[in-house]
């Protein structure tokens, strides 16, 4: 019977996937609509109405979460496949890495601030530009509240996935290439699929970008926090 | 058949970089998530040997199904405690507000740090 529920849960995220797909579709990708947006929703109501415990749910998907290694991995091939055309723009790509991976972090805790967040929501906030799977180990090692950090992440990519190339190209900001950076700095894997909606060679850029400031991340923002701290 | 085949020798190799990354993210004194490491020890192989066309097929596949694999993860905002919903404001402010202010800010940083080297 337990057995047959968790297969039951599998099922639900699989189906409401393929109906957010299928919406999404229909609606000739209207950017609102994405899958991943009205997959959740519909999830969350579902699992609402019937009283299921968002635990239980996570127990029966955790091959998702496994996949997600494989998945993040197979980002090698597209980076290979465009490295050259990466390496001519080594220098300003690495340099607007580092200014993204302090600025994300930066813009949205100074929002939150304004808007009277506490600490510990604060502290979760700050990795939310990084994948989920180094996201939740930065949240173990600087105490912030795990499951408010993949909430805020996958959010924040859903809403880079969903503004970002607009919001780009209105600021003059046309490139594939470029857009294809920005959206992996700000919006991880989220931004990196839809990234390769718009082409393979904007999904190379956003695939490079999102390793990156994972790893550079990983490597500064507990130090940073930690100097900070000291001050504060 | 032979298809079917591909795509497990793909997942099988993307799982062994995996472990290997794993493995280097124990001997590395920083929090550095294997999978990320995994990614990066294959790319290296991969300026070195190539990629077979099996592989290239699997990661295909499995990079098009990226938000599929993010569902169970994201659907947490939904099931905060009673403390942190109260603060959905500023949450949503981080979120939304953030995530635009910065996008634009490495863009534009972006775009100006390329300028001469980018043909448009």
């Amino acid at each position: 019977m337990d057995i047959l529920f968790s297969a039951g849960l599998l099922a639900l995220t699989l189906c409401a996937y393929f109906a957010g797909l299928w919406a999404f579709q229909k609606a000739r990708h209207f950017s609102l609509l994405h899958p991943l947006v009205s997959s959740c929703l519909l999830i969350a109501a579902l699992l609402y109405s019937f009283d299921i415990d968002y635990d239980r749910y996570q127990r029966a998907n955790q091959v998702f979460y496994w996949l997600l290694g494989p998945a993040t991995v197979a980002l090698a091939i597209p980076l290979d496949r465009e490295f050259e055309r990466i390496r001519a723009l080594a220098q300003p790509l690495l340099l607007t890495l580092l200014f993204g991976t302090i600025a994300a972090p930066l813009c949205a805790v100074t929002l939150a601030y304004l808007f009277g967040a506490e600490p510990l929501t604060l502290l979760s906030l700050t990795p939310k530009s990084v994948t989920t799977p180094i996201a939740l180990g930065i949240a173990q090692e600087i105490g912030a509240l795990g499951e408010l950090t993949a909430g805020v992440v996958i959010f924040t990519g859903v809403v880079g996935a969903i503004a970002g190339p607009r919001l780009l190209t209105l600021l003059g900001v046309k490139d594939q290439r470029l857009q294809g950076f920005t959206l992996g700095i700000n919006a991880h894997g989220v931004g990196t699929a839809r990234a390769f909606d718009i082409s393979p060679l904007c999904g190379a850029f956003s695939s490079l970008a999102l390793g990156l400031t994972g790893v550079l991340t990983a490597l500064i923002l507990p130090t940073l926090l930690l100097w900070l701290a000291k001050i504060f | 058949m032979s298809s079917a085949l591909d795509y497990l020798k793909g997942l099988a190799v993307l799982l062994l970089f995996q472990l290997l990354g794993e493995g280097l993210a124990q001997l590395l004194p920083i929090a550095v998530p294997g999978p990320v490491l995994g990614m990066l020890l294959l790319f290296f192989t991969l300026r070195q040997i190539g990629p077979p066309v099996w592989l290239v097929k699997t990661a295909g596949r499995l990079i098009s199904l990226l938000s599929l694999f993010f569902i169970p993860a994201g659907l947490g905002i939904f099931f905060l405690p009673a403390s942190i919903q109260q603060q959905w404001p500023a949450i949503l402010a981080a979120i939304v507000g953030g995530t635009l202010l910065s996008i634009a800010l490495t863009g534009l940083t972006l775009k100006a740090l390329t300028r001469g080297l980018a043909e448009e």
